[in-house]
């Protein structure tokens, strides 16, 4: 045999064999995996709400899904410095104001981007009790202007769409 | 090239952990040595995951080297790297999900570690399946000793605690192995900071120059 060939055929085994080793790890961890995903989603769901909602009774309508019992969930993709921000919001009220923001996932700047990792206070715990037309009065983040106007854009955004009935409140 | 090695299995172990320790006398992963190192149970966690990517990425590398090609043999080392760091991050997410959302980016970059990459190209492409698998297994170990000492100093001097969070890895039952310092707060909180993982890593390196590598001294 060629060694050309036979160096195709022997690199062609060796990705076969990784392709099995994953198909395989993959497999034995699925179920685990979409469990604490799940659990996870669940979790930072009643931690936005305050109290125990199932992600799989929730309806979403473009990005909003009404809570039962009042208020509604908000979630998007603001456009942010490096890449999206993924967020997760709870408004209620008349006209709607945000109850609290949770981001799900970002890839801002480490150091300059943590307030995006702290739901609670600093910049994030201050939109806490704002409805669109105050948060567009809301400061930039000083050295993180980008990532903080596009998330106060998509806030204001979501917050003046219209709210989709709640889903099944029967259970 | 170099030749197939002539050590026996015990040399090979050891000077994994001695005086070829990836850390303090290579000073290979040190990004994650000093990110992760902030306590005990990360830098255990990381020690492990990069301990299976080594052993078995080591291990079939050396397995296969007679049918690796040599003109692309780095895209099939990295292959094979890759594989076993995304089965390390299957299973850390499926079995250690708190942990995994702590320290799942340091896990994702072990892909381009120079320690894993360094060992297949130098020993596992050139040796036998046994004889990689020891030189594996000593290279893992002293990057875990590495990992283990600076994550155990950190907490306990950055955060004044010791084993917190075990729990995490090894379920409920460890839970009570946290043992936390008498006194107001940690005693040095700059060691559980960037700047303290400098530090204690340096201090580190210094300790492990004094003892492994001896200089020869030089006649007036």
């Amino acid at each position: 045999m060629p060694d050309a060939v036979r160096a195709l055929v022997g690199f062609g085994a060796l990705v076969l064999v990784c392709a099995a080793v994953l198909a395989v790890t993959a497999a034995a961890t699925r179920d685990e995996i979409d469990a604490n995903r799940h659990r996870q989603f669940a979790e930072t769901l009643s931690a936005l709400v305050g109290r125990a909602v199932s992600p799989t009774d929730l309806v979403w309508v473009a990005g909003r899904a009404g809570l039962c019992g009042g208020g509604t969930l908000l979630r998007g993709e603001a456009a942010g410095y490096a890449g999206a921000i993924r967020w997760l919001a709870a408004a209620d009220g008349q006209p709607p104001a945000l109850r609290r923001v949770h981001i799900i996932g970002h890839q801002e700047t480490p150091g300059i981007a943590d307030f995006l990792d702290r739901p609670d206070d600093g910049w994030l715990g201050g939109l806490h009790g704002l409805d669109a037309a105050a948060l567009a009065a809301v400061d930039t983040v000083s050295g993180a202007t980008i990532t903080s106007r596009a998330l106060r854009r998509d806030l204001a955004a979501a917050l003046v769409a219209p709210v989709p009935a709640a889903g099944d409140c029967a259970s | 090239m170099s030749e197939p090695h002539t050590l026996a299995a015990g040399t090979l172990l050891r000077q994994g952990i001695t005086a070829r320790n990836p850390a303090w006398a290579q000073l290979l992963g040190l990004c994650p040595l000093l990110a992760v190192s902030s306590s005990t149970v990360n830098a255990l966690a990381l020690a492990l995951a990069s301990a299976g990517v080594l052993i078995g990425s080591s291990t079939l590398i050396s397995a296969a080297r007679r049918v690796i090609p040599d003109f692309a043999r780095l895209p099939a080392f990295v292959l094979v790297i890759a594989t076993f760091t995304t089965c390390a991050m299957l299973l850390l997410e499926a079995y250690a999900f708190e942990l995994y959302l702590r320290i799942a980016l340091f896990v994702q970059i072990i892909v381009t570690n120079c320690m894993i990459l360094g060992r297949a190209e130098q020993f596992a492409s050139r040796n036998g399946v046994a004889a990689s698998f020891l030189d594996a297994a000593g290279t893992a170990a002293g990057f875990a000793v590495a990992l283990i000492a600076l994550g155990v100093v950190r907490e306990l001097i950055g955060q004044g605690t010791l084993f917190a969070g075990m729990d995490l890895l090894f379920g409920p039952a460890a839970a009570g192995w946290a043992v936390t310092l008498p006194g107001d707060g940690p005693p040095l909180r700059l060691a559980a900071l960037a700047p303290g993982a400098f530090i204690a890593a340096g201090l580190l390196l210094a300790a492990g120059n004094a003892l492994w590598r001896r200089t020869p001294r030089r006649d007036p």
